[in-house]
Order: structure tokens, then C-alpha cells, then sequence
């Protein structure tokens, strides 16, 4: 065996350039599905983490007729909020968990000097309470965070570019109050944020809740809790949650996971992903091609060298592992290569990581929570996988042909030219 | 005790479509150890298929082939593969040296597949290379080596395991007749140093002139067989 061994690193060395380019097919798709499963998995966290950070809270509780209208229709029925959210916060109440009250609503925003427009939801935060929830407050790039009962409004850049404001200047938010008659508030500009989430940044407005509750007419009501726990796994928690409403005469309210208010863009995020690995599929299936070329020329190259040296004795079973080994060579080779190239660029996504701002600034929905720069994870699985794949596959390629070979009679391999 | 190889009414068929060629029709013959046998014959006349049955390359259609008392016409592949390994060598005319071997590791490779161990295929592998004439080169390539420098690397390669038996199917047809005639004299020394048994077909009455037995043969039969 180690006589055949030697024998297939000594013949992969015979057409060095076929082997080069073909172990280069292999390391080049070693890098690509290496990168592209960290990238991949790097957008998929980033955008659960920004998401929680930005948008759904770890639970939240919500009126259920609200959060059907919402999810359906993308409605936000301001009637169908929460009563006494002070007795439900102290229903849930643990050491363990911040919760917050927030009320979204549907509006349009007017800069008041150009008179530009667009559509916003806005939503009223408790400053003090709301920065343990979520991460506005870590976001803030000019300005400040908002007090208390002032007529401040917080926007996203992305926001601030569309409607060509800055700090100081003045917005008209025009909407409809509980009672659906016409409301416009006029808002100060007093902090510009830049969260890494683009539909926050793009818009999204928090004005302070007392504001929202007394020009809504919302008489007190809210229309949502967020509540932030350890960690992202919440389903005890939720169940928790859940019966507790419930043993407490609270069943008009729902309580809502993460998981299940990301449900779109999660089921969009694993669509991508399956779709990007159609293509690193078509990539392999590219580099197999290569080295399946590669080991049907090298072994039909060969015939009449397999007819002498079965001539000179030597047995079927070792002609076919000669092969298989030199195909598992050729692949060991492109892993080596592939893997070192693969944890270079890996280390470079992982440590500095990409800028995608091309992507977010195209103003499109891509589903994704991310901003300019994403990092890479690392998957040792993916290594490991796409390494065992590129020996493995070579080897496998090399049988056929192999059989082929030592199918002939030996009389007719040696009459070969 | 009988011979060598013993040919028993050896007879082989090929098909070629619809039509049968008869390339051997009865042929009769011994070979005893120690000779020096040149076959010869117009082209057609069965000489390489006389040499593939002998070297356990094909199975006979009818008749025996003994080698060393034992019949060889019925064996299996693997069996074959075996008497092959173990008990014959071969020279070819296109020398079929594996390019990406130096000439040592070309004349160890049959001892490898013994799985002969590394210092005993060392000392062999250097003497017959020295018995060749071919010291010094051991680490040259093929393509290194002139065509008459690389058939003695295959005569080295077939002789090496000091086998029952070395066949060769026009070694001297791809070299100039000097070359041919020098190979022809070494295989011939190598005869009679060793006692190393030949059979070798060809074309070139120079080298039937060097052989000590000629057999010629005659659209698949034995014309004449005469010792010299
Ligand atoms: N594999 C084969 N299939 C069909 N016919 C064959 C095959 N091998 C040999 N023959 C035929 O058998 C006959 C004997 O061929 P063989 O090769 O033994 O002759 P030869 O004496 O070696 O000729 P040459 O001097 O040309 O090498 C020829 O008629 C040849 O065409
Ligand atoms: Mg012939």
C-alpha cells in the first residue's frame, strides 16, 4: 500500500500542469464555499442580532386583534392596544428581564422648510426604559437621545438624507389618532442615528411616548411591550409569559417571539441561502468537471503503461487504488491549498470584515438586517466538509475510468500507441 | 523432468466480426532453462500470440501451456497475474519504461509489487544496473536515456527478480541494428552468465544469427526449429 501510495504522489507530478489547474478548480471552490457559507451565516446572525437590538425585542406582547391586523393588513390599529400596561409589566416582571412600552403608528413626515415627504412609522419610546430593550440609544451619530415629554424626534440617517434634514430642523408628523381624526405634530430634529439596520434607518422615527399617548388621544393605552431576556432563546420564557396573561384574565393580549415577528425575512434569509448554495453547487459541479477530466486523461493516457505493468504482475485491485489514491493526491493538494487561502480570506471576513454598503444603499429590501460592514463566522464544519469533498470526490472520479482500464485485455492495452 | 514450457497442440482464435482468424493452429514445442530462443516468422505468422500465451498474457482456445509442469491454460486473472509477478519477465519493443520512475525505481517497481524490502531491492536493483552497463545512471529519467540505454533498463527490469522465464516481442525493432545487436549481446551474456532463460521474437536475421535455437514459424504452425 505504501509502495501504491508513493507511486500516486509521484504520478500526479507526471502532466504538472493539468494537476496544477485542476488543483487550483479545487482550491478556488474551497475558498468560494468556505467564504460564501461564512458570509452567509456572518448576514444571518448580524441580522437576528440587529433585528432583536432594533426591531422585535426578544418577545413582545401585543393586543392580539392589533398584532393580526398588523401581520395581515400592515395596519397599525391604535384602538386595539394595551390597557394597563403597568399591571401587565408587573405580571411579567422578573429579575431577569427589561421590559419597555412602545406605540407604533403609521404617519407621514414633512420637512417643514423643503416640504419633502415620506412615509414613516413612528414610534413613541420611554427613553429611560427603552434603552434597556433595545440599542437606539448606542446608535445615536449626531445629536442626542430623546428626553421625556419633548417635541424631539429621533430619525435614522439614511432617513435624514431622504428628507434633507439635520439636527435643529423641524418635521410635521401627519397622522390619525386612536379616534382616527387628522393629527400633525410638529417635531425638533435632536439626534441622528446610525443603526446597522436599514429598515430602521431608512424609516423609522421615535418621538417620546408621553407625546404619542397625549396628541394620539391613546388615553393612556400603548400598543406594545418589548422585553429583552439573557439570551435569544426565549420559548420557556414565552410560555411563561403566555400562561401568566392568561391566569390573569389578560387573554386579549398575545405574546409574541422574535422568531415569529422575523418569520418573513428569516424564511427570506434561508431562501438566499439556498440559493446561494445553488451556486456554489454549480461551482463544484464546475471544479468535478475539471478533475473528472482530469482523471479520465490521466488513467486513458495510460492504457498501454496499464497493460505492461499488469503485464509485469501487477494485480487489478492494486492498478485501481494506484488511481484512487493519485485522485485523493491531486485532491489532498487542492485542499491544502484551498484551506490555507480559505482560513486567510475567512480570518480577513471574520476579523475586518466586508462592506456591503453597495447592497443596503441601492434603497431595496433585502431582506437582510445588515449595514455596510458584515463579519464572516467561523464554521470548522465548512472546512472540514469542503476538504473531506475535494479528496474524497477525486478519488471516487478516478474508479470509473480505472475499471475501464483493467477491463481490457492486457494484450489489447500493450497494442495501444 | 520435463521441460521449461511445454506447448501442447496450442492453438488460438480470434474473432474479428463475423470472420475467425486462426493465428496459432497446433503448434508443439519445449523449451528447456537455460536456452536462448529466437521466433521468428513473416509478419502474421503468430509469433506475438506464441509470446502473449507463454507469458500468461491470454488463454490458449485449445491446447496447453506448461510452465514448469504446471498448466497454465485454465488459470484465472488473478492466478495468472501471479505466475506473471512471480515467474516472468518481459521485454517490449516500444521499451514501455514508466516516464515519471528513474531507471532504479524502474527496474525495483517488479520487486515492489514482491513486496521485496527496500535494502535487499537496493542491492539487486544496483548490480543488475551494473550488469546492464547502465552504472551511474540509476537516477536518470527515461527521457534522459537513448532508446538502446533504455531497453537495458527494461532487460535490468525484467531480469531483476530472477524470473523462470524472459520474454521479448521484438526488442530490437525501435533501435538502429548497432543497438539492436549490442542488446542482443547483453541479453545473450546474461544468458550465460546467469542461465537465464529467453524467448525473443523478431524480423532481424542479425539477431536470429545470435540465437542458439530458431523456431520459425508459418502461418500459425512451426516451419522449422533447429538448434544451433
Ligand atoms: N487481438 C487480435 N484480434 C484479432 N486478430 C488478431 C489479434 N491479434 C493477432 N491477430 C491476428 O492473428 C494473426 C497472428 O498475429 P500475430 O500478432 O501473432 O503475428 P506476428 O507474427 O506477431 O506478426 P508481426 O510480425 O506483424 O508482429 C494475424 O493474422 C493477426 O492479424
Ligand atoms: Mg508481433
Amino acid at each position: 500500500m505504501l509502495f501504491l501510495i508513493r507511486f500516486a504522489f509521484k504520478n500526479i507530478w507526471r502532466y504538472k500542469r493539468r494537476t496544477i489547474i485542476t488543483f487550483i478548480a479545487i482550491s478556488v471552490g474551497i475558498v468560494l464555499f468556505v467564504f460564501t457559507d461564512s458570509m452567509l451565516k456572518g448576514f444571518h446572525y448580524e441580522s437576528v442580532r440587529n433585528f432583536i437590538d432594533y426591531e422585535s425585542s426578544h418577545i413582545k406582547i401585543y393586543n392580539q386583534e392589533f398584532y393580526d391586523e398588523m401581520s395581515d393588513e400592515g395596519f397599525l390599529l391604535l384602538d386595539k392596544g394595551i390597557e394597563n400596561y403597568k399591571k401587565v409589566q408587573d405580571i411579567i416582571s422578573t429579575e431577569d428581564i427589561s421590559v419597555t412600552p412602545r406605540i407604533s403608528f403609521n404617519a407621514r413626515m414633512i420637512n417643514e422648510r423643503i416640504g419633502g415627504e415620506r412615509p414613516f412609522t413612528v414610534i413613541g419610546i420611554e427613553p429611560d426604559m427603552d434603552k434597556n430593550v433595545y440599542s437606539l440609544k448606542e446608535s445615536i451619530d449626531s445629536g442626542r437621545y430623546l428626553k421625556t415629554d419633548e417635541y424631539g424626534v429621533i430619525i435614522g440617517k439614511m432617513a435624514a438624507k431622504k428628507l434633507e434634514v439635520k439636527i435643529g430642523d423641524m418635521l410635521t408628523i401627519l397622522t390619525r389618532t386612536k379616534y382616527d381624526t387628522y393629527q400633525a405634530i410638529s417635531v425638533e430634529v435632536v439626534g441622528i442615528i446610525n443603526p446597522p439596520n436599514p429598515q430602521i434607518s431608512r424609516s423609522v422615527a421615535y418621538i417620546p411616548l408621553d407625546i404619542a399617548k397625549r396628541d394620539l388621544d391613546m388615553e393612556g393605552d400603548i400598543t406594545e411591550i418589548g422585553i429583552r431576556a439573557k439570551d435569544d432563546d426565549i420559548e420557556d420564557l414565552l410560555d411563561d409569559i403566555s400562561s401568566e396573561l392568561k391566569s390573569n384574565n389578560m387573554g386579549y393580549l398575545t405574546a409574541v417571539s422574535w422568531r415569529e415577528l422575523g418569520k418573513d425575512w428569516l424564511t427570506l434569509s434561508r431562501t438566499k441561502t439556498a440559493g446561494s448554495y445553488i451556486i456554489i453547487l454549480v461551482i463544484f459541479i464546475i471544479a468535478a468537471v475539471g478533475v473528472i477530466n482530469t482523471m479520465l486523461m490521466s488513467v486513458f493516457e495510460r492504457i498501454k503503461e496499464i497493460g505492461m505493468m499488469r503485464a509485469l504482475g501487477m494485480r487489478d485491485n492494486e492498478i485501481l487504488w494506484s488511481f484512487i489514491f493519485e485522485g485523493a493526491a491531486i485532491g489532498l493538494f487542492g485542499a491544502v491549498f484551498g484551506v490555507v487561502i480559505g482560513l486567510l480570506v475567512n480570518a480577513y471576513q471574520v476579523y475586518i470584515g466586508f462592506d456591503w454598503s453597495f447592497m443596503t444603499n441601492m434603497d431595496v429590501d433585502i431582506g437582510y438586517r445588515i449595514m455596510d460592514v458584515v463579519k464572516g463566522v467561523w464554521n470548522p464544519e465548512s472546512f472540514i466538509f469542503a476538504a473531506t469533498f475535494s479528496i474524497l470526490a477525486p478519488a471516487l472520479i478516478s474508479i470509473y475510468p480505472s475499471l475501464k482500464a483493467i477491463r481490457m485485455e492486457i494484450t489489447e492495452s500493450l497494442r495501444t500507441a | 523432468m520435463g521441460a521449461l514450457v511445454s506447448v501442447l497442440d496450442l492453438k488460438k482464435d480470434y474473432k474479428v466480426g463475423e470472420t475467425v482468424v486462426h493465428a496459432l493452429r497446433g503448434m508443439d514445442m519445449e523449451i528447456e532453462a537455460g536456452e536462448f530462443t529466437a521466433v521468428a516468422g513473416p509478419s502474421g505468422s503468430g509469433k506475438s500470440t506464441l509470446l502473449n500465451l507463454i507469458g500468461c498474457l491470454d488463454t490458449p482456445t485449445e491446447g496447453k501451456v506448461l510452465i514448469n509442469e504446471n498448466d497454465v491454460s485454465h488459470y484465472s486473472k488473478k492466478e495468472l497475474a501471479n505466475i506473471r509477478r512471480e515467474s516472468i519477465g518481459f521485454i517490449f519493443q516500444t521499451f514501455n519504461l514508466i516516464p515519471i520512475l528513474s531507471a532504479f525505481e524502474n527496474v525495483a517497481f517488479p520487486l515492489s509489487l514482491l513486496h521485496w524490502d527496500s535494502e535487499k531491492i537496493q542491492n539487486n536493483v544496483n548490480q543488475i544496473l551494473k550488469d546492464v552497463g547502465l552504472e551511474g545512471m540509476e537516477d536518470r529519467y527515461p527521457r534522459e536515456l537513448s532508446g538502446g540505454q533504455q531497453q537495458r533498463v527494461a532487460v535490468a527490469r525484467a531480469l531483476v527478480k530472477e524470473p523462470t522465464i524472459i520474454l521479448a516481442d521484438e526488442p530490437t525493432a525501435n533501435l538502429d541494428s548497432n543497438t539492436g545487436g549490442d542488446i542482443l549481446d547483453l541479453m545473450r551474456e546474461l544468458n550465460e552468465e546467469k542461465g537465464a532463460t529467453f524467448i525473443f521474437s523478431t524480423h532481424d536475421p542479425m539477431v536470429m544469427d545470435r540465437a542458439r535455437r530458431l523456431i520459425n514459424l508459418k502461418d500459425g504452425m512451426i516451419h522449422s526449429d533447429e538448434r544451433k
